[in-house]
């Protein structure tokens, strides 16, 4: 777009400058003519120069721009056409539409062609339509004003079609330029890595030079080197050859003494792992015995706890009875000293009963004297009241034998008291005796418990005892085997120094013989 | 065809500025133009247009005195063509609605055809 530009800034100069140029020749035109108005015309022709040469000095070339250079183009040859006025070249002055038009073709774009184009068909036209007599003295009519019409168009057409394929080309020539821009701009950068390439490889070949001239320099100086060390290399080589003789037989020596003294303490070591292994498997079957010696005793701890438990339920029971038994043996007594009670009030009611059985043998003695002295009248009444007598004395026997039998039974109950007395008192011993019992129960079941745990410990203890002496066992044999795999290495090395006493000595010959 | 932007083209043209540019030239070019155009010379042809019926009906007896002389009827309707001075018609006539301009100038040829 920047050539575009560039292009369209360039023709705003040219056409300024020929409206300028035109201005100027309107100027002479109307003072040679003596036209009245036209010098005023040639300063309205400055005067429309104006705006296109800000935008020329500015270096604008935008579509207002342009459109403003297209309308000083379009009055332009109007004031040539006014200047002339009644001249007969004016209508020769008609051609200079064309001028202007074909000028803006430099501004490549369409624009300006038509609103020039427009404004000079048009203004004929509408003044054809409004006062033919503006356009042509005299009236030309419609149909020249069409003619002119139609070419103006025919001009703008083939105008608008070589602005716009002019642009396009300039576009596409300018895109083409930025890529040759760009590609050379990559051309260069790639020149320069290829020059920088180059320098390094001279570099890198100058190097190689110097490196392989040094090379052959100290080829040169290691040669003469090694020619003089061999001498000196030899002479060493016999010095080491004694040393080494001598330092080799003896370690050699002390080694197979290492290895022999080794062999033997392999031995030994095997006899005592395989001593210590049937001692760990002894060990073993004493710790499986002891093992199951220890739950025996556990579960017959197990089964006197239970029967403890058992005793102390029985015991338990026994309290229980006990009490009932001291509550019973107390109603008993209560019992009895009631019952001697009711004996004492029985004992009253006999002594009641015999002295009413007194007073009656008394009356029955006094009614026999009083039938005595009746005669035979009281006969009757002395036979009742002998009968009477007798009833007396029946109950006065009566009463002795309640009185005796009342004496009874207070004996048997004091007795009865006494002995419920004794029977609280063992009551109250037996319940002592019973808790005593429960307490030591207590102290055997706590005591049965503390021995099965540690029944059950030992158990537990010996069973670990076991294992572990199963690993004894198990680390026995294999020091047993890595006894003998010792020994085997002790014989390998004993072989191994004597193979390296015959090696030293080739050693030392051919180090000698060299 | 791959349009490539050049890196110092404007990004938004100046559209603004571009109408004020354009507007003032076309107001200068129409203006002027058509002032040089219609304008009345200070003595010769004029020719006076009457903007309404009651102006044309009173245009003849306002124009033609103090020695304005009548030369012809206008192209358009109720217009006359005169000969006089404008300084005497032209203030005169336009308070009665009656425009004085230049006489048709014969456009584009003088008799002869373009």
């Amino acid at each position: 777009m920047m050539e575009l530009d560039d292009l369209r800034r360039r023709g705003i100069w040219l056409i300024m400058v020929a409206g300028w140029a035109t201005n100027v020749v309107l100027a002479a035109l109307a003072i040679g003519r003596g036209e009245p108005n036209g010098v005023l015309a040639a300063l309205i022709g400055c005067l429309i120069n104006v705006v296109p040469t800000i935008c020329a000095m500015r270096g604008r070339c935008d579509a207002g721009a342009r459109a403003a250079v297209a309308l000083m183009v379009a009055l332009e040859p109007g004031l040539l056409l006014y200047v002339m006025r009644g001249a007969a070249w004016q209508v020769d002055m008609h051609m200079y539409f064309f001028v202007g038009l074909a000028s803006l073709t430099i501004l490549c774009d369409w624009k300006p062609l038509v609103i020039a184009s427009v404004l000079v068909a048009l203004h004929h036209l509408l003044l054809a339509l409004a006062s033919p007599v503006w356009v042509f003295a005299g009236g030309g009519g419609l149909g020249r004003v069409l003619v002119h019409a139609l070419a103006v168009s025919m001009q703008c057409s083939v105008l608008v079609y070589i602005t716009t394929r002019l642009a396009q080309t300039i576009t596409a020539q300018s895109d083409a330029r930025l890529r040759s821009d760009q590609l050379a701009a990559d051309a260069t950068a790639a020149m320069a890595t290829a020059e920088s390439a180059r320098a390094r490889a001279e570099q890198a070949l100058a190097a190689a030079t110097a490196a392989q001239t040094l090379a052959a320099d100290e080829r040169g100086r290691r040669q003469r080197a090694e020619a003089a060390s061999a001498e000196t290399r030899r002479s060493e080589l016999l010095r080491v050859a004694g040393d080494f003789e001598r330092s080799i037989a003896g370690v050699a020596t002390a080694l197979g003494e290492s290895a022999r003294s080794l062999e033997g303490s392999a031995t030994a070591l095997n006899v005592v792992a395989q001593d210590a292994g049937q001692k760990a498997i002894d060990v073993t079957a004493a710790a499986v015995i002891a093992a199951d010696a220890a739950r025996s005793v556990a579960g017959g701890v197990g089964t006197l706890s239970r029967s403890i438990s058992s005793i102390a339920d029985s015991v338990s029971q026994q309290a229980k009875l006990t009490d009932h038994a001291r509550s019973r043996s107390t109603l008993g007594d209560a019992a009895v000293q009631a019952l001697a009670s009711s004996s004492g009030d029985v004992g009253g009611l006999a002594g009641a009963i015999a002295t009413i059985a007194s007073r009656t043998n008394m009356l029955a003695l006094n009614a026999t004297i009083e039938a005595a002295r009746a005669g035979a009248a009281g006969y009757g009444f002395a036979i009742v009241a002998q009968e009477v007598k007798a009833l007396a004395a029946q109950a006065g026997s009566a009463t002795q034998q309640i009185t005796s039998l009342v004496s009874g039974i207070n004996a048997r109950a004091s007795d009865a008291n006494g002995n419920f007395q004794q029977v609280s008192i063992t009551i109250v011993e037996l319940a002592d005796a019973a808790d005593a019992i429960r307490n030591e129960i207590d102290e055997q079941r706590s005591a049965t418990r503390t021995i099965e745990h540690h029944a059950d410990s030992a158990a537990a203890g010996m069973i670990e005892m076991t294992r572990r002496v199963e690993g004894v066992s198990d680390a026995a044999s294999m020091a047993e085997r890595l006894s003998g795999e010792v020994r085997g290495a002790a014989v390998a090395l004993l072989d191994q120094v004597r193979a390296l006493q015959g090696a030293t000595d080739g050693f030392v010959t051919m180090l000698r013989t060299a | 065809m791959t349009t490539i932007r050049h890196p110092n083209a404007p990004l938004v043209p100046p559209a603004p500025r571009g109408v004020l540019t354009v507007s003032i030239q076309a107001l200068l070019v129409f203006g002027l133009g058509g002032w040089l155009l219609l304008a009345p010379p200070a003595e010769g042809m004029m020719m006076l247009v009457p903007l309404s019926a009651s102006a044309a009906r009173a245009l003849p007896a306002l124009a033609l005195r103090d020695g304005t002389l009548l030369v012809a009827t206008g192209p358009t309707s109720g217009s006359l063509l005169v000969y006089g001075h404008r300084a005497s018609l032209a203030r005169r006539l336009l308070a009665h609605g009656i425009l004085t301009l230049a006489s048709p100038p014969g456009g584009c040829s003088a008799g002869a055809a373009a």
